[in-house]
């Protein structure tokens, strides 16, 4: 395909490139949140699920930005602030809060793969299957389809 | 000349005998009309879905049963065609596992429908949740 009918296309794929790049700011954000509630002495397991899971998100972001730019583009920015999710105060609420997070970054980043084209959707199913390994050390049972 | 009778016989069975030729030129597979409904359209996407549940067969051998299970459900959402055989088998299970990402992965690249390309996606991420929990990635 070339000419504006290619153009629209790569508009789209870029436009869901950027939309993950809105999520993962925002899961940043909320995964840092909930790991300063956490204690990495009496709750090991959950708190090395969330380092991991920071870092991952970290490393999504920093790979969704450089394919903006690539496509000559501005990275969406991140927010000043975001809701934090409530009922935090324990280790079970906190992990069901990070778990709840993951199940919705993997159904946002299956939204999205279809919009996306090429590299962009191989990158985005990529991010989406390290979506759905990080809620099985939060505790998720696996499924045939995640993100359903 | 004829009689009443046969007049009126012949009155009766010759529209009949019009009748039935008709129905045996309606019934005549050579000259029998179209049917009403047409074929259905081939799948654009149909290759890519038989050689991407070949390929999950291929995986299927010597991989612990919660892996099989896995692939059985993934086919049966694909829809294959019939008669669809398995790629042959290459390295150790572990490995035809971890490659199962990547085919289906690459086979959501090249799916043109979007609802094939989720089921793809998603299949993906599945097998990464399995092989995740088991260690392997």
């Amino acid at each position: 395909m070339t000419g504006p009918g290619m153009a629209a296309t790569d508009s789209a794929s870029t436009e869901a490139i950027q939309a993950a790049l809105a999520v993962e700011h925002a899961a940043i954000y909320v995964i840092g949140a909930l790991g300063g509630r956490t204690s990495a002495s009496s709750t090991p397991a959950l708190a090395r699920a969330l380092e991991v899971a920071y870092a991952d998100h970290v490393n999504a972001r920093e790979a969704l930005a450089v394919r903006v730019v690539a496509a000559g583009l501005e990275p969406v920015a991140s927010s000043a602030v975001y809701d934090l999710p409530r009922r935090t105060g324990s280790a079970e609420g906190i992990g069901a809060a990070a778990l709840r997070l993951e199940r919705d970054t993997t159904a946002t980043y299956l939204s999205l793969v279809p919009k996306a084209t090429g590299t962009d959707r191989t990158l985005l199913i990529q991010l989406l299957c390290r979506a759905a390994a990080r809620q099985l050390d939060l505790g998720a049972k696996p499924t045939a389809f995640p993100g359903t | 000349m004829l009689s009443r009778r046969t007049a009126v016989a012949v009155a009766v069975v010759a529209p009949m005998a019009a009748s039935a030729c008709s129905a045996s030129e309606m019934l005549d597979p050579v000259k029998a009309p179209p049917p009403s409904t047409p074929p259905a359209p081939t799948n654009p996407d149909q290759n890519v879905i038989d050689a991407t549940v070949a390929e999950i067969l291929g995986a299927d051998e010597g991989a612990p049963a919660a892996f099989v299970h896995l692939h059985r459900v993934h086919i049966e959402a694909l829809a294959p065609s019939e008669g669809v055989t398995a790629a042959p088998a290459q390295g150790r299970w572990q490995e035809r596992q971890l490659a199962l990402v990547t085919t289906l992965t690459t086979a959501a690249g090249s799916a043109a429908d979007p609802q094939l390309i989720t089921l793809l996606a998603s299949a993906a991420a599945g097998q990464q949740q399995l092989l995740h929990g088991r260690g392997l990635a």
